[in-house]
């Protein structure tokens, strides 16, 4: 096992390369140039030009790509265009904060979203089931940035309980972004739960462990649960992905100094070191994501943790 | 499936009440934000006052950028040789005294005993390496362009001389560039690239930031002039981007003042007796443009047939829901600038009739073109005028492209069209000949506009004489002599709106500089 996860750590080195080299072309041949966005109104093109020249944007293609990448893979981000600051100091700044809020809203989208799912699917025909179901259709259909505006308006203007944005409320500062972000995909999780549970508790294995006269309640948790988790913890691994997309909309909504934020004002500014750092780290979490959904799955599933030992072997 | 409707219809009504504001009513009409310096007794002076802005700042070098986000944030932190006072004056700060020796020759003497934030004194040299520098960077641009030499007279006087008359140096030299910071920090900082803790003399030292979300500064007691000290403790400038965040921001009592108001909410915040709403003409012109080196603009008859066939007050109307003032000088004069007409001899106004006649007076037959626009305000107005071109023959498709091309779009000719806005200074000496000259070319004179009669005028207005009277006159036939060339369509000056919570005084919206946070009180 610890054979695979270095092995996949490693492979995660090409990825970073790639996205830094389609970013970088892509920030190229976009049209747009930062030194408008820099100087506004004072642009001239003697300006431009002395901008240019300090930035290193008057070389060649490869030159800025060779040079931005060796200094990556030594961990230096590079310099903002805009702020003329280390990319890192930033990233370092804002990413523990969107990190909190997507682990705060996958937390919340498992905590709450699976044993709804379970329950659900469990007794698929009853009012709760049909009332989740119902709620879970709205929570996909919401946009997040419309159901942040809801809550902001119900649970900061008219019921005055939580902080409507900004960080420095501690906890309480989180519970709406999360609930905003985790809405739509925990409604997701539960509808797959729902669906895989329903498969799962029709199976003659569990109609056998009920004529054996095995407790409900551990019927559910100790042989349906377990089996009916594999499509679960997958669409958990790739909702990271889509989470990370969805905290750029939770961040602007919520005013929270974050990646996702930063990434967009970055890409509105041209600021290509900026928007290569934000989508490394992007990157990164979701390859590490889907690691440790990998590792999940061999502890969920004897059967691939035993393919993990046949490869070892 | 029944059951299933009932309850997603009560899911929606039970979200619609918690959501729905109450019926607002507008008891609580906006103030004009007419200045109140004097501090009545039993004010509350050392509060922290906290204030809520769209977008972070980018740099606490002063000449890294005139963005205006930046500005009103490090304008607090750093001394300037002149600021701006409420009515857009001149004033000395760090100036102790100052004479012109010639027409191009300008002696400063600089206060003594002005201390910076890490309790050393500020020195002329100082200054002027500070101001040396500035010269040499890019963001203050064409506003230093007259400047020839900053040097040191003695040790209490700078000297500045220019390459003719410039009687808007002293104006220049409040732009956010010109903030003095100490000579060694300077040259520290130019080597490790490394701002994060700024060192200046003005009212308030840095305390700390985080990126992306707040800036926090305090009051500096040391600061030179005590008869003229920050009136609050500390100020917090909080980044919300989103408007309706920064409105509720104020409602919930987390933020004191928001500067950058977004009238979606406006009816909402007259209806509630704990704000108050304060407002200001702007100078940021509005304005339709067009390539005058395009066919069909290249005739000035179709452009005055533009200018008359367009309905400015419908425009107001769209575009800033008519909060605000038409404008026709097409010089993007705003009504407070020196020497500004509304509308030079009553030139324009609707008449869709004569711009019919005149456009067939031009013999340019109808012709189709493109208006370019990158915000929401432009696009909404660009359909409109989209149907009033049309009637005078000239059909219009829109087009909206990102804030980062439009530079591009405009430098490279395709932009026919466009609707955007200008920021104007009080002076026009520092905007004029960048909007309609040759050196404006690439940069902002975006509709291309070249006269070498306008460019004498221009000249003219600014060597007349150092007296503004008679420059105002200068200024008056410029607009004159532009509503009849009509290089571009002005439209409207838009009102500049404050949200406070209602105790807040010495609330002050500057039309041209950061609002003068450190008079802010209980």
């Amino acid at each position: 096992m610890l054979k695979f996860i270095v092995k996949r750590l490693f492979a995660m080195i090409p990825v970073i390369l790639a996205v830094t080299f389609v970013v970088f072309t892509i920030m190229w041949f976009v049209p747009g140039d930062p030194t408008n966005i820099i100087l506004g109104n004072e642009w001239t093109e003697a300006a431009s030009a002395q901008v240019k020249a300090e930035l290193g944007l008057d070389r060649s293609f490869l030159v800025q790509f060779l040079h931005y990448t060796g200094n990556l893979l030594q961990g230096d981000f590079g310099i903002s265009y805009i702020t003329r600051a280390p990319v890192g100091e930033q990233l370092m700044a804002r990413f523990p904060n969107t990190l909190e809020v997507v682990l705060g809203a996958m937390l919340f989208c498992v905590l709450v979203g699976v044993p709804i799912g379970v329950y659900s699917g469990v007794k698929p025909y009853s009012v709760f089931s049909n009332l989740t179901m119902v709620a879970g259709l709205l929570g996909i259909s919401f946009p997040i940035f419309w159901l942040g505006l809801l809550l902001i308006l119900l649970f900061s203007v008219h019921l005055g309980w939580l902080p409507s944005s900004g960080l420095e409320d501690g906890f309480a500062s989180f519970i709406l972004p999360c609930l905003a972000l985790g809405g739509n995909y925990m409604a997701n999780i539960m509808r797959i739960t729902r669906s895989s549970m329903l498969e799962v508790i029709r199976q003659d294995y569990i109609r056998t462990a009920k004529a054996k006269g095995v407790k409900a309640i551990d019927v559910v948790l100790k042989h349906a649960l377990q089996n009916s988790m594999m499509p679960t913890i997958t669409v958990i691994g790739m909702d990271i992905g889509t989470l990370l997309g969805g905290v750029v909309l939770t961040e602007t909504v919520f005013s929270i100094p974050g990646t996702g934020r930063l990434l967009l004002e970055s890409i509105n500014k041209r600021d290509t070191p900026t928007v290569i750092g934000c989508l490394v780290i992007m990157a990164v979490c979701i390859a590490v994501s889907n690691l440790i959904v990998d590792i999940v799955y061999a502890y969920v599933d004897p059967r691939i943790k035993a393919q993990y030992g046949a490869a070892k072997d | 499936m029944k059951k299933n409707l009932v309850l997603m219809s009560a899911l929606l009504a039970l979200a619609m009440i918690a959501t729905t504001a109450p019926a607002a009513a507008a008891n609580n009409p906006p103030k004009l934000a007419v200045p109140s310096t004097k501090v009545e007794p039993g004010a509350k002076l050392d509060e922290n006052i906290t204030v809520v802005q769209q977008l972070d700042m980018v740099s606490f070098d002063p000449i890294n950028t005139s963005d205006l986000s930046n500005r009103y944030i490090i304008t607090n932190i750093y001394s300037y040789l002149f600021a701006q006072d409420e009515y857009l004056n001149n004033v000395p700060e760090l100036v102790k005294s100052f004479k012109r020796l010639n027409d191009s020759t300008w002696q400063f003497e600089i206060y003594k005993g002005v201390k910076t934030h890490d309790g050393k004194d500020l020195t002329v040299d100082d200054v002027v390496y500070s101001l040396q520098r500035t010269q040499k960077g890019t963001a203050i641009g064409a506003l230093f362009k007259p400047v020839d030499k900053i040097s040191k007279v003695n040790d209490n006087t700078i000297q500045i001389t220019t390459f003719g008359p410039y009687p808007a140096l002293p104006t220049a030299l409040t732009h956010v560039a010109c903030g003095i910071v100490p000579k060694a920090y300077l040259e520290k900082a130019e080597v490790s690239k490394d701002w994060s803790n700024p060192i200046g003399t003005g009212r308030y030292k840095f305390k700390s930031r985080v990126i992306g979300d707040s800036v926090v500064m305090e009051r500096f007691d040391g600061y030179f002039n005590q008869k003229d000290k920050a009136l609050n403790k500390s100020l917090t400038f909080k980044i919300i981007p989103e408007g309706s965040g920064r409105t509720i921001a104020v409602e919930t009592r987390k933020a004191d003042i928001n500067v950058v108001f977004d009238t979606v909410d406006y009816a909402r915040v007259l209806a509630n007796a704990n704000l108050q709403l304060w407002e200001h003409p702007s100078q940021t012109v509005w304005h339709l443009g067009y390539d005058n080196t395009q066919k069909g603009f290249d005739n000035k008859l179709v452009r005055q047939a533009i200018n008359l066939a367009i309905d400015r007050k419908a425009l107001l109307e769209v575009g800033h829901n008519g909060h605000g003032t038409v404008v026709f000088n097409n010089a993007t004069f705003a009504p407070t600038v020196l020497g500004a007409v509304n509308n030079p001899g009553n030139k324009y106004s609707y008449d869709p009739e004569k711009a019919k006649a005149l456009m067939k007076q031009s013999g340019v037959a109808g012709f189709d073109t493109e208006i370019i626009v990158f915000r929401d305000e432009a696009e909404r107005m660009a359909v409109l005028v989209q149907s009033y071109l049309q009637a005078i023959g000239i059909n219009a498709t829109v087009k909206r492209i990102e804030n980062a091309v439009f530079a591009q779009t405009i430098q490279a000719h395709k932009a026919p069209m466009f609707i955007t806005s200008w920021g104007c200074y009080w002076d026009p000496d520092m905007f004029l000949a960048r909007r309609f000259t040759k050196a404006g070319i690439g940069g902002v004179n975006r509709v291309w506009y070249q006269n070498p009669v306008l460019d004498l005028m221009i000249d003219k207005a600014r060597t007349v004489s150092f007296d503004n009277k008679p420059r105002a006159e200068v200024y008056k036939e410029i607009q004159s002599f532009m509503a009849d060339e009509a290089p571009e369509a002005d439209l409207y000056v838009n009102t500049m709106y404050a949200l406070a919570n209602k105790d807040l005084k010495g609330i002050e919206i500057n039309v041209e500089m950061p609002h003068n946070y450190y008079k802010l009180h209980y």
